[in-house]
């Protein structure tokens, strides 16, 4: 097929051995590319039951058909292995440059396995790869890593590099490149654990497409439109406009989801953040949206720091913190160490309820922080991100130090296998709660956007079960769609025909003509890979739940009960048995 | 706006009414602002009348002309496909929804969440 070059590169860290493998044209058509790619080639080469830190473990870099292409925003490369955070599957998408520059290699994903015998600098240059001793870069954050790569192998390589977060072993340490994050569930530690400080990419064959004047046509419409209505929000405020608007709502985690509204939220919202803050936007590579904005401590504490919805509430209402200079200070140190903000802040806000609820965290008190306290969180991320004091136990995440510590305090641990809540209050959005709750890497917004029905006129609060069961079946099978043809979700209501616009690029870069029907069974058997990989890592029923905190309280939506009712629908509707098992 | 997007209302202009001027005898809504249309007017909210979404939104085009163009539709008032109103938590784009005095009436962004 054209868009591709048909096979991937392994790599044997341990060895420095390396062996093409052939992707051939069926196995690319059922899994696209991106994240399905990096998925599939990870249930492929995953032992059952592996040790996520273990040698055996691959780690998958995996770009897609669209990289390369001119298609806007579809510069973004997934990252796949086993979650050391969750024990399931770990894939991330990251944006920009290195996704280019993995297209050119002349192969379309790396899988590596083993573990280098030193820290340890991979470089993939052409196919051609080589392995260097990185000692001297330890310590190093993750841009000034990539500096120095840069300096020393030339500036057309583009480097994806561990923090600090990753030498010290915080199991929600992300992978970074150019600024961006694969950021949830740990994929950098994973890296840490083969060996590698970084790894630096070149390359000069990009693949040929099938039909370059109608890619050209499409990709300069698809650019057009997507700067119209579909994407203003993006553009004009970024993921911040969501704050004030979930306030209203009641649906701002606030206080580790003590409450669905936050006094302060005024003080930290979009728009007074860009009033007051705001300094520059900026765009991944190859992206005519440019949805990064960056903003700026007024008292002088930050240069300029790329914030999202999610970190601003992470940071902010759900550790009860209302000033915008502390939550920017703690973003860019969770840039700076290399970890996943959601993770972090959700994880100091499960510590503050602690403290609210005398729990022994066997620290002295002054080493804990409490809702509301801005220098006791930048203290904390600090902690976690040199793995001292409290960070010696808030680094494994909410589950893992809630099951340490005991003492009742898993009870207001908010994740979902493992992985924190992202900022929805699910006890008000009924189909994002089963999103949540099924969702093969744990509570992500990004794997299933199911909020969308919630936060639409799709379907009334009291919709059949049946009918929310679909909704959020095609919501997360969309999401694979998009992060399997790596094209951004921020691009999404530019389409008025997602899979339809879809399968008419994909048919002018591959020569492959796909119907929409076929791209939407991709998603599901996309969804359905991963949770085949799960299931060969252990899963069971009770993995698909929500926290006691969002069942149990008597205002949410979500019962125990409505909540199983749901999951049972969701499995029959994907066809899975009834104890959520794949048939064979 | 993940759902189908409603058309541009058909608003009718027969009145004799001034399109500036509250409809006889209809409640007194406040429409709440978030995002692009509170940066806009740089203010949170804007009392205006009417008794149905329609008229709500002629209505808050003539108190706030700021937002025509970018937001609102110049000739009608009705949001472009950029935004969307939610009247007592329930997103709507239907023009004939009924409002009251009561309602909590936000214009936000269509984009939900992301
Ligand atoms: S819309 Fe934002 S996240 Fe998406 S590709 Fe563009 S800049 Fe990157």
């Amino acid at each position: 097929m054209h868009g591709m070059h048909g096979r991937a590169l392994q790599i044997d860290l341990a060895t420095g051995k390396t062996t093409g493998i052939p992707l051939p044209d069926d196995q690319l058509v059922a899994i696209l590319g991106g994240d399905g790619l990096a998925s599939d080639l990870l249930r492929r080469w995953c032992p059952p039951d592996a040790d996520p830190l273990g040698s055996e473990t691959p780690l998958v870099f995996a770009t897609s058909p669209f990289v390369g292409t001119g298609i806007t925003t579809a510069s973004k490369i997934a990252v796949a292995t086993k979650s050391p955070q969750t024990g399931v599957i770990g894939d991330s998408l990251s944006s920009s440059y290195l996704a280019l520059a993995l297209k050119r290699t002349g192969y379309d994903a790396l899988i590596l396995t083993g573990r280098a015998a030193e820290p340890s600098l991979l470089v993939v240059d052409d196919g051609r790869v080589s392995l260097r001793p990185a000692a001297d870069l330890l310590g190093l954050d993750p841009a000034a890593t990539s500096e120095c790569v840069r300096e020393r192998l030339g500036q057309r390589y583009r480097v994806a590099a561990v923090g600090v977060a990753a030498e010290r072993g915080v199991r929600f340490a992300a992978i970074s490149n150019d600024g961006r994050l694969a950021g949830r569930t740990g994929t950098g530690l994973v890296m840490w654990a083969k060996g590698l400080k970084a790894l630096a990419v070149h390359g000069t064959r990009l693949p040929r497409v099938a039909d370059p004047a109608r890619l050209a046509a499409h990709a300069r419409d698809l650019a057009k439109r997507s700067l119209g209505p579909g994407t203003a929000k993006y553009r004009e405020l970024g993921t911040a406009a969501n704050l004030a608007f979930f306030n209203r709502m009641q649906l701002l985690p606030t206080r580790n989801f003590q409450a669905g509204s936050f006094a302060g939220a005024e003080r930290i919202s979009g728009e007074t953040l860009f009033l007051d803050h705001r300094t520059d936007k900026n765009a991944c590579a190859a992206c005519t949206i440019g949805c990064e904005h960056h903003y700026r401590a007024t008292d002088g504490s930050t240069s300029d720091v790329r914030l999202e919805y999610e970190t601003l509430f992470a940071l902010g209402s759900l550790c009860g913190i209302d000033d915008p200079n502390v939550i920017l200070r703690a973003a860019a140190l969770c840039d700076r160490y290399g970890m996943d903000a959601i993770s972090a802040g959700g994880t100091i806000a499960w510590a503050m309820e602690c403290a609210e609820q005398g729990v022994d965290l066997g620290v002295p008190a002054r080493g804990v922080p409490r809702f509301g306290d801005g220098q006791a969180l930048l203290r904390t991320v600090e902690a976690i991100g040199e793995r001292q004091g409290i960070g010696e136990l808030l680094a494994d995440g909410s589950r893992i130090a809630a099951a340490r510590t005991g003492q009742g305090s898993d009870a207001w641990a908010m994740h979902v296998k493992g992985l924190e809540l992202p900022g929805y209050d699910p006890r008000k959005l009924q189909t994002l709660a089963l999103g949540l709750a099924v969702g093969t890497r744990g509570a992500c917004h990004n794997r299933s956007s199911a909020y969308e029905v919630d936060l639409s006129d799709r379907l009334s609060p009291d919709a059949e079960t049946r009918l929310r069961a679909e909704a959020a079946v095609a919501a997360e099978d969309q999401a694979a769609l998009l992060d399997s043809l790596t094209i951004c979700k921020f691009l999404r209501h530019v389409f008025t025909d997602l899979p339809g616009e879809a399968a008419a690029l994909y048919g002018a870069v591959t020569g492959i003509p796909l119907t929409a029907d076929d791209l939407l069974r991709a998603g599901a058997h996309i969804t359905e890979t991963k949770k085949r990989f799960n299931l060969a890592q252990g899963w069971t029923r009770a993995d698909d739940t929500l926290p006691a905190r969002i069942l149990d309280d008597p205002e949410s939506h979500v019962t125990r009960d409505g909540l199983n009712h749901l999951i049972a629908a969701y499995y029959d509707v994907r066809g899975w048995n009834a104890d959520g098992t794949v048939p064979a | 706006m993940t759902g189908k997007e409603l058309a541009t209302p058909e608003l009718d202009m027969s009145s004799d009414q001034c399109v500036d001027c509250p409809p006889l005898a209809a409640p007194t809504v406040t429409v709440e602002l978030f995002g692009v249309p509170r940066l806009l007017l740089g203010q949170g909210h804007v009392a205006v009348t009417g008794e149905t979404l329609a008229e709500v939104a002629r209505m808050l085009l003539a108190a706030a002309p700021a937002l025509a163009g970018p937001v609102l539709d110049p000739a009608t008032g009705w949001p472009n496909a950029g935004y969307t109103f939610v009247i007592d938590e329930r997103f709507t784009r239907d023009p004939a929804t009924p409002v009251t005095a009561a309602s909590s009436v936000l214009l936000v962004s269509s984009v939900a969440g992301g």
